[in-house]
């Protein structure tokens, strides 16, 4: 059952800040929405009011939902893998090993500066590949990718 | 080296350190023949272009007749266009010119944009030799050199005179077709590969015209592998519907199937003329592909750059035994390109093997033969777990895989098979998913990381236990086959 268990490995997690980056947008997606559906609602047809409804419960499933997401996301650095898991309900765990890294993106739009987070973005010779892990702290993001480029570097294989 | 920082001008290359080098690269123009060619392929689309809105006319308004001034007007619209784009089209070539250094190819292009390109050999994944129909008549090919990483990072050389093209293949595949994989490949066989890898510059073993046909399939079961399709099958059915509907008035049978029909149609005429004359063949490094009806492609694939290959059998081909074997090439696959990957189009059993040999030669025969024939999990398949039996009731005894020395083989479908072969070298990452369903059976689904390609293998529905031993087993695979097949000197 170890699979998507901890195992015998240190498994690192992600900031905590990625939780309320991801909650404000959510909230002002939702807030932009309620203004005008409420709009549109006490202008033209009353009824539609109760979509409200609908998006203070879109709401609420996020802020049950991120949390979780977040926490589930976590990576580990094996010897010649970087080992990546995210997911409550639909799981993931990716294995990419450092030779077949191409190149490393670090992410950070003006939102996650402003929480001191950022993604990191590998990419392999398929974008299937899909590995990334968001929300870590800026400069353990900048630490990870110096890492995981001079790794890829020294373990390099061919395509 | 050197000549790598020298943007260089005649004075330039007469330096002794680049003289240096056994050959000073020079600018090389394309064939004078180019814009002529190029400018013809507008020209025509130009005229088809006219000639099809004046079939509009005619068949629209039967009535209106054009007169001899709207004739003139049309001519010399037409004829100030094909001015134009020969205008343009000489300019280019005048402007467009590459060079082959000794670590790249460079090339420039481009009249108001210029662009300047550099390919390194080591990237190079595999290269075509293309001639349309026009080309053809005009003895000139197009060396096209696939780059991983897509479409747009390809370098295309057109054209070329077809001898100058053929010599200048043989000459890149030297400096790029060093092969990077020692794992698995035959004593032998590698032995042969080091002078290659040895003297880059030399046009090797790998780049030499392979003397004897490995593989040629005939035209005429190409037609009938068509005909037994399901969208032959389609096509036939919708045809008469049309016919039908259309001398009863209705209007609507047209609407409905008359799309599907013009979707259908193209795809089969398009395989027809891309797939006849099919030749496949082997040197000891690459792989020779010979099609085309009307413009006929030469590909060749260095062995190593295979990422992934796939066997399958559509339902329809079962009762005649015939099998179609594509694989993935990084950078190669090209967008509504489907033959682009093919290796065989339509063979017998035997003749995929034969194919299979020449791509993975380590790769037992035994183990192809119990992908196709055997369900559940004996002689060391292992297969989807029992607990995912409602999920899929019929084809869970065959969903698994099998591990050889070099390569993982995987195995799918019950009416129309499928057998993908992956080598543990070329597996870019690993990936397991768990959907809430696959959850609560306690199952996991195990995807195989391959470049973007017609194949993309997973092992689906795993017993968790089961997920857990191929991720960790795979990963100490991939790691010594890594370790066996990175040498001093990187690749890509």
């Amino acid at each position: 059952m170890g699979l998507y268990a901890d195992g015998d490995r240190e498994w690192s997690g992600v900031s905590s800040a990625l939780v309320t980056a991801r909650l404000q947008v959510t909230g002002f997606v939702c807030a932009v929405i309620a203004v005008v559906i409420t709009a549109i609602g006490l202008l033209a047809w009353r009824p539609l009011l109760w979509a409200d409804l609908l998006v203070l419960g879109v709401l609420g499933l996020a802020c049950w939902l991120v949390p979780r997401q977040v926490s589930a996301m976590s990576y580990v650095e094996d010897p010649e893998e970087l080992l990546i898991r995210r997911g409550r309900i639909f799981r993931t765990l990716i294995s990419v090993p450092y030779g077949r890294l191409q190149y490393v993106d670090l992410e950070s739009g003006p939102l996650s500066r402003h929480h001191g987070i950022a993604g990191l973005q590998l990419h392999t010779a398929s974008p299937n590949s899909d590995a990334h892990i968001k929300g870590l702290p800026q400069e353990l993001a900048e630490e990870l990718r110096e890492r995981l480029t001079a790794r890829g570097e020294s373990q390099r294989a061919g395509l | 080296m050197s000549q790598a920082e020298v943007p260089t001008s005649p004075e330039a290359a007469e330096a002794p350190q680049v003289r240096a080098t056994p050959e000073v690269p020079d600018w090389q123009r394309f064939h004078p023949l180019t814009p002529l060619l190029r400018g013809g392929i507008v020209f025509l689309a130009v005229v088809a272009a006219g000639l099809s809105q004046q079939t509009d006319r005619i068949f629209g308004d039967g009535d209106v007749v054009p007169d001899r001034r709207t004739l003139l007007v049309g001519g010399g619209v037409l004829l100030m266009a094909a001015l134009g784009a020969f205008g343009v089209g000489w300019l280019t070539w005048r402007i467009s010119r590459f060079r082959v250094g000794a670590t790249s190819l460079e090339l420039h292009t481009g009249l108001l944009f210029r662009q300047h390109r550099q390919l390194r050999y080591d990237r190079v994944q595999a290269i075509d030799v293309r001639r349309p129909l026009l080309a053809r008549l005009a003895g000139l090919s197009e060396l096209r050199l696939q780059a991983a990483g897509g479409n747009e990072s390809d370098v295309s050389l057109a054209f070329l005179g077809a001898t100058r093209a053929d010599e200048l293949r043989a000459h890149l595949l030297g400096l790029a077709g060093r092969s990077d994989e020692h794992g698995g490949i035959p004593e032998g066989e590698s032995a042969q590969d080091v002078p290659t890898a040895a003297d880059g510059g030399a046009a090797g073993s790998a780049a030499t015209r392979p003397s004897a046909v490995l593989l040629r399939i005939p035209n005429v079961r190409l037609v009938q592998s068509l005909a037994y399709s399901g969208t032959t099958l389609f096509i036939l059915l919708c045809i008469p519907a049309v016919l039908l509907g259309l001398s009863l008035d209705a209007g609507w049978v047209l609407a409905t199937l008359g799309p599907a029909l013009l979707a259908t149609v193209p795809r089969q005429a398009k395989r027809l003329l891309t797939e006849a004359n099919f030749e496949l063949n082997r040197t000891d490094t690459t792989l020779w592909i010979r099609h085309g009806l009307t413009e006929t492609r030469t590909s060749t694939v260095p062995l190593h750059r295979i990422q992934a290959i796939s066997v399958t059998q559509p339902l329809f081909w079962r009762p005649v035994g015939w099998w179609r074997m594509e694989v993935n090439v990084a950078g190669v696959k090209a967008e509504g390109d489907d033959s682009a990957d093919v290796i065989v189009p339509v063979g017998t059993f035997a003749e995929v093997l034969v194919a299979l040999r020449a791509v993975r030669p380590a790769l037992g025969e035994a183990i192809i033969t119990d992908a196709v024939e055997l369900a559940g999990p004996r002689t060391g398949w292992v297969v989807a777990s029992p607990r995912s039996s409602w999920v899929s009731p019929l084809v869970r005894q065959r969903q698994g895989y099998a591990v050889s020395e070099d390569c993982i083989v995987l195995r799918h479908g019950r009416f129309s098979r499928t057998i993908e072969v992956v080598p543990h070298a070329r597996i870019q990452s690993l990936k397991a998913n768990q959907g809430p369903v696959d959850r609560r059976l306690g199952l996991s689904t195990v995807d195989l990381v391959s470049t973007p390609g017609s194949i993309a293998p997973r092992v689906p529905h795993l017993h968790l236990a089961d997920a857990e031993v191929l991720v960790g087993e795979q990963t100490l695979r991939s790691r010594r086959a890594r370790k066996l097949s990175s040498t001093p000197t990187d690749t890509a």
